[in-house]
């Protein structure tokens, strides 16, 4: 019967500890981001309201988005946005458009891509930038535009 | 074979239903014998299981869509050629042609092969891969390769030759593309079809002096006169150009095979399988 009833609390605790676990983890996007930026991670957030997904636009998209995501994770974090983070972008004068992706390293420049992003240059020019790597004049052609943000 | 017993969806070892009937006898070539016929072709990837349910109707109208359209064939991973065989519908349905071809072929041990073919672009004037081109990481495939569909090679060529009479550079960023469920460490829902899936689409620059002619010029009205020139001459020869989609795509070029027709779902089949299944991808040379 003790051992029912130790049993029982061990659950009850472990419930409590999960709870707060999750409440915890319950932030909004802006502050997960900021959570990621103070960690040392690079910050990729995207929109893409193009919801063709038969199109070549979104395939060549998708392609490229998940390529990077896929060779550069955990070193960088994407997030599609969402209403929170898009007013607070609206709030450092960003121009929001249906189809972003925005670049984000604490205490370095941020970048913005307004349209869709369907050029693999892009993603290898802000890799060189971020790398602390010389940029070429390639590099520098597809050069989002730099942008300043503060998510805090 | 017995004629009578044409074998088709709906059938059943299982149910004893064969031509679409309930039989009381067994025909001599059982849907599991076609099964496993067609997984010796390559065009059959699921169970043995006796069942002609809609994945065997599929693979065999793509041995049969082979048969009417390609002249490609492996033979111990080799490519060799087989003379199309002329008038054939790809139904899904155990025809005798078919049926008789599928005997031949087993017979002289060829496999169902995709069109890819690589092209050394380092032997091309005004052709270069991207710093950003990711290599198709297959043994069968080198590193100055570009892989694209045999149908896509005049595509290739124009491209070469549009750019060398123009004193233009076109940097490629991809060709074929491999088809990906989605895996660990995608972040969005990869597309299912794309001309890129069967090597019909190339992303490039066309790159002019000290331009790059990227998204962000076309959008705004920035590109040059030889970039113009050069999309001009492509769209001239029925090749598609991204910039002019709806949804637009200026780096994409294509030479559009309908992605509804059934002739897109065999080439997707074929040159995927080509690439996975690490068969052979011919060379192929671009002359002036």
């Amino acid at each position: 019967m003790k051992f029912r009833r130790l049993l029982i609390n061990i659950f009850l605790w472990l419930t409590l500890i999960g709870n707060g676990a999750q409440a915890g983890s319950e932030r909004s996007l802006p502050e997960t981001i900021n959570f990621d930026l103070s960690n040392g991670k690079i910050v990729v957030v995207y929109q893409m309201l193009n919801d063709d997904t038969a199109s070549e636009q979104y395939a060549d998209w998708a392609y490229y988005l998940n390529e990077f995501a896929e060779s550069n994770t955990p070193q960088y974090q994407f997030y599609a946005a969402d209403a929170a983070l898009n007013d607070r972008l609206a709030e450092n004068n960003l121009a929001i458009t249906d189809s972003y992706t925005l670049f984000l390293k604490k205490h370095e420049a941020s970048f913005y891509y307004q349209g869709v992003l369907v050029e693999s240059p892009t993603y290898l020019a802000i890799k060189t930038y971020y790398a602390g790597e010389e940029l070429t004049p390639m590099h520098h052609a597809f050069m989002p535009e730099e942008v300043t943000i503060n998510l805090d | 074979m017995n004629d009578s017993l044409p074998l088709r969806r709906g059938d059943s070892d299982r149910k004893k239903i064969w031509g679409g009937k309930k039989q009381t006898t067994a025909p001599a070539y059982s849907v599991k014998k076609l099964q496993a016929d067609l997984k010796t072709l390559g065009v059959y990837t699921d169970r043995i299981d006796g069942d002609f349910g809609k994945i065997s109707e599929k693979s065999l109208k793509i041995f049969q869509w082979v048969l009417a359209n390609s002249s490609n064939a492996i033979k111990n991973r080799s490519l060799v050629k087989h003379t199309p065989v002329p008038n054939l519908y790809a139904s899904g349905r155990l025809d005798p042609v078919t049926f008789t071809n599928i005997q031949d072929w087993l017979k002289k041990k060829l496999t169902a092969g995709g069109d890819l073919v690589r092209v050394d672009t380092a032997s091309l004037s005004n052709i270069s891969l991207g710093p950003g081109f990711k290599h198709i990481g297959k043994p069968q495939v080198k590193k100055p390769d570009l892989v694209i569909s045999r149908d896509a090679l005049g595509m290739v060529k124009l491209m070469n030759d549009s750019a060398a009479k123009l004193g233009l550079t076109i940097v490629i960023n991809q060709g074929l593309r491999l088809n990906k469920a989605r895996v660990s460490g995608a972040v969005v829902p990869p597309a299912t079809k794309s001309q890129h899936l069967i090597g019909h689409a190339i992303d490039c620059n066309i790159v002019d002096g000290n331009s790059w002619n990227n998204s962000r010029d076309f959008k705004n009205d920035r590109q040059t006169a030889g970039a113009e020139k050069f999309i001009a001459r492509m769209k001239k020869a029925s090749h598609r150009w991204g910039g002019d989609f709806s949804r637009v795509d200026t780096p994409h070029f294509d030479k559009q095979l309908d992605s509804n027709s059934f002739s897109y779902d065999a080439k997707f089949y074929l040159n995927q399988n080509q690439i996975a299944s690490g068969a052979p991808i011919e060379v192929q040379t671009i002359t002036d």
